[in-house]
């Protein structure tokens, strides 16, 4: 057992180190000049002053030389380095990871909490037309895209007056630090930043001007509400279906043959028997999923406007408004999920193995 | 033998096949749409622009709320069913008179929103299918292959799954976008328009872990049956006993998974258009429409279409409209295909 575990870790931090280079590889191959950030836009600048940019931000040099130089700094000081754009990447990771954390978190409950009935409903009465309507219903979530189930389930609740339709509050209100890392190089207090820069990057959204009336968790909760659902909903069919799909699987196993011969009902075939098989499916995918996760994460949090790890990572690919590479962002965050992922991976195997002893056997 | 034969036989896979299929008729409803759909987007859409007299991507100052220089405009869109006066930026003076736009204009620029909507519908189509197909492809080769000769192929196998999976798409579309994009987007085969077979390739080559998981699991369980040794007993080499035996059971789970995972391209494919990723401006898509038109919808929704840019939910309903009933009429001929195919037919199949 132990001796599996290493090996996994071991393979683990292979994978880490393999994500992390192709990042640092795929930015020295893309034509993008990083120095030019340091200047105002459409600014003259001639090759020395862009030199010297690219000297400052330390991507001068040879991309593997950079890359060993981000391994040395993580492994002594446990530092992820500045953004391009100002802060440091682990701050920006830290204020920004809970929100999509909890984005998915509560999204993959939602969904299990619609799919697991839907899908012993499918698997209680297959090929009727219950069945159909469930495939149909499942399939309605993927079909109505992300954007259009969020500007639908945006009007329905604004027109209600339900729930706030955007933006987000978080748990705790986020103070910017003393001073800021402007462009990697020079510390600059805090105090000398324009309000409009910190508020870009989260900070200053007090709960007075984005939070109106309600009490602590109840603001944060109300502003989770839609996206949740959103979530969800571009899930749902994919574990309808596969739910549906084990439990007729094993309605015939010999182990669910016995407990009916020695008359278990169907309610507690279910429950003490199906149950357990089923749900070490749905770990093993929900880990495997997190990856395609974080994609519709980004879906969601730019329909609702919240400031999570997926906005970051669409800002920091410079999607937003030109073409630009934030490269030490783009490694903590590929770091950050990369790792999730691994850790998952390993957690889901390790309870499938427990919920189900035919996995153990294997 | 004949077909006819087979049939009175009552024995022949594709005669039973047949029958379920025939008896399911909500899918055969749904096969029909995806059949017009296809033919409409195919051949009816350069033949819709000869009808009209323009093409998709010509503009139309006039199919918007424009008003002469000078004075603040909108650019809203003009709705279904209204004459456009025939002058394109094109500038073709040959052009008079007035032509219809049957669905309206899609935005600022005044396309024709009926045109775009068939040619996107093509480009999405050729993207999500060429897509869905790489990736089972790539699944169902190395998912069986993890999955039949288990050991050291599994675990390799398994093991590239995962990297492929914790990989982040949007990191390397981003990097493919902007480095060997432009070669690979000229990339046409003859037949695509340009960039299609670009989004075929990245998005198959990063969806494939799903299928592959899928087959995997199918298949270590199918190596567990009797039927499969009982092959090997009599003397099935591994390549036979993999395609007469393990393959067709394959079938059955895909074709709902690859209608789903149909979906889920189509989505993806309009995220890359999002990040002006995906296709050029001249290429239209689905995908692209959706999300070039989602803002506005919500600037309406959110100050009770009041804001500057004004919602017109039309361009967006049609584009959402026409993913829906396809994805869904997918779904429906997709799990009428599993039932009929099915060689373990499940309770309630006739």
């Amino acid at each position: 057992m132990s001796r599996y575990l290493v090996r996994r870790l071991l393979w683990g931090l292979g994978l880490l180190l393999v994500l992390t280079f192709v990042t640092y590889a795929v930015f020295s191959i893309i034509p993008y000049d990083p120095g030019r950030i340091l200047f105002p836009a459409g600014a003259p600048v001639t090759p020395a002053q862009l030199h010297a940019a690219d000297e400052k931000l330390g991507v001068d040099r040879p991309f593997y030389v950079q890359y060993t130089r981000f391994l040395e700094k993580l492994v002594e000081h446990g530092s992820l380095g500045d953004n391009f754009g100002g802060g440091t990447v682990a701050r920006t990771i830290r204020d920004t990871a809970p929100l999509t954390a909890f984005l998915i978190v509560g999204g993959a409950l939602i969904m299990l909490a619609i799919a697991i009935p839907l899908g012993l409903l499918s698997a209680r009465y297959p090929n009727t037309r219950i069945d159909r309507a469930i495939l149909v219903i499942a399939v309605l979530g993927i079909a109505l895209h992300p954007f259009v189930v969020g500007v639908l389930l945006k009007k329905a609740s604004g027109d209600l007056h339900l729930l706030p339709t955007g933006g987000y509050c978080p748990m705790h209100h986020l103070t910017p630090p003393k001073t800021w890392t402007v462009y990697g190089a020079e510390q600059v207090p805090v105090a000398k930043l324009s309000r409009q820069l910190l508020e870009e990057f989260g900070y200053y959204r007090s709960p007075a001007v984005y939070c109106s009336g309600a009490p602590w968790p109840w603001r944060w909760f109300e502003r989770m509400v839609l996206p949740w659902f959103t979530f969800a909903l571009f899930f749902l069919a994919f574990y309808v279906r596969i739910i549906r799909t084990r439990l007729l699987e094993s309605y015939n196993e010999p182990f669910v043959l016995t407990a009916r011969a020695k008359g278990a009902d169907e309610r507690r075939v279910l429950t003490h028997h199906l149950l357990r098989p089923v749900s070490a499916t749905i770990v093993t995918m929900f880990a495997f999923d997190v990856g395609v996760g974080i994609t519709a994460a980004m879906y969601v949090e730019t329909v609702y406007g919240l400031p999570g790890l997926a906005n970051q990572a669409l800002t920091a690919l410079g999607a937003r408004n030109e073409p630009g590479y934030d490269l030490p962002m783009m490694t903590g965050i590929v770091l950050v999920v990369a790792t999730t992922i691994v850790v998952l991976n390993i957690l889901a195997d390790l309870a499938a193995m427990k919920l189900d002893p035919r996995i153990r056997r294997a | 033998m004949s077909a006819a034969d087979l049939a009175r036989d009552g024995s022949g896979l594709e005669s039973t096949v047949w029958r379920r299929l025939r008896s399911d008729r909500l899918a055969l409803a749904a096969a029909a749409f995806l059949a017009l759909l296809v033919l409409a987007c195919f051949v009816g859409a350069p033949l819709a622009a000869r009808v009209l007299g323009h093409g998709p991507n010509e503009y139309f100052p006039q199919a918007t709320n424009y008003v002469a220089a000078g004075s603040f405009s909108t650019l809203q869109p003009v709705g279904p069913w209204t004459w456009v006066q025939n002058q394109g930026a094109g500038g073709s003076a040959s052009r008079t008179g007035k032509t219809l736009f049957l669905l309206g204009a899609d935005g600022p620029l005044g396309h024709d929103e009926l045109l775009q909507l068939l040619y996107g519908g093509r480009t999405t189509l050729e993207i999500a299918f060429g897509a869905t197909l790489l990736a089972l492809l790539i699944g169902i080769v190395l998912g069986t292959a993890a999955g039949f000769f288990g050991g050291r192929t599994d675990l390799l196998t398994s093991r590239l799954t995962e990297l492929v999976a914790a990989f982040p798409l949007l990191l390397l579309v981003t990097a493919i976008g902007w480095t060997i994009g432009a070669r690979l987007n000229s990339v046409t085969l003859a037949l695509f328009p340009r960039g299609v077979v670009a989004l075929v390739v990245i998005l198959g080559a990063f969806t494939w872990p799903y299928p592959a998981r899928i087959v995997r699991s199918q298949v270590v369980e199918l190596r567990e049956r009797e039927f499969i040794d009982a092959a090997r007993v009599i003397g099935s080499g591994q390549w036979r006993t993999i395609r007469i035996h393990v393959l067709p059971y394959l079938a059955a789970p895909l074709l709902v998974y690859g209608s789903l995972i149909f979906a889920a391209n189509v989505v993806l494919e309009a995220a890359l258009s999002a990040l002006n990723l995906g296709l050029q401006l001249d290429v239209p898509d689905w995908g692209a429409m959706l999300s070039q038109n989602w803002g506005t919808l919500i600037f309406s929704a959110v100050n009770g279409g009041a804001a500057p840019i004004q919602g017109t939910a039309w361009t967006q309903a049609f584009p959402a409209g026409a993913i829906l009933l396809t994805i869904v009429a997918l779904g429906l001929v997709g799990e009428s295909l599993r039932q009929a195919v099915n060689p373990d037919p499940e309770p309630g199949t006739q």
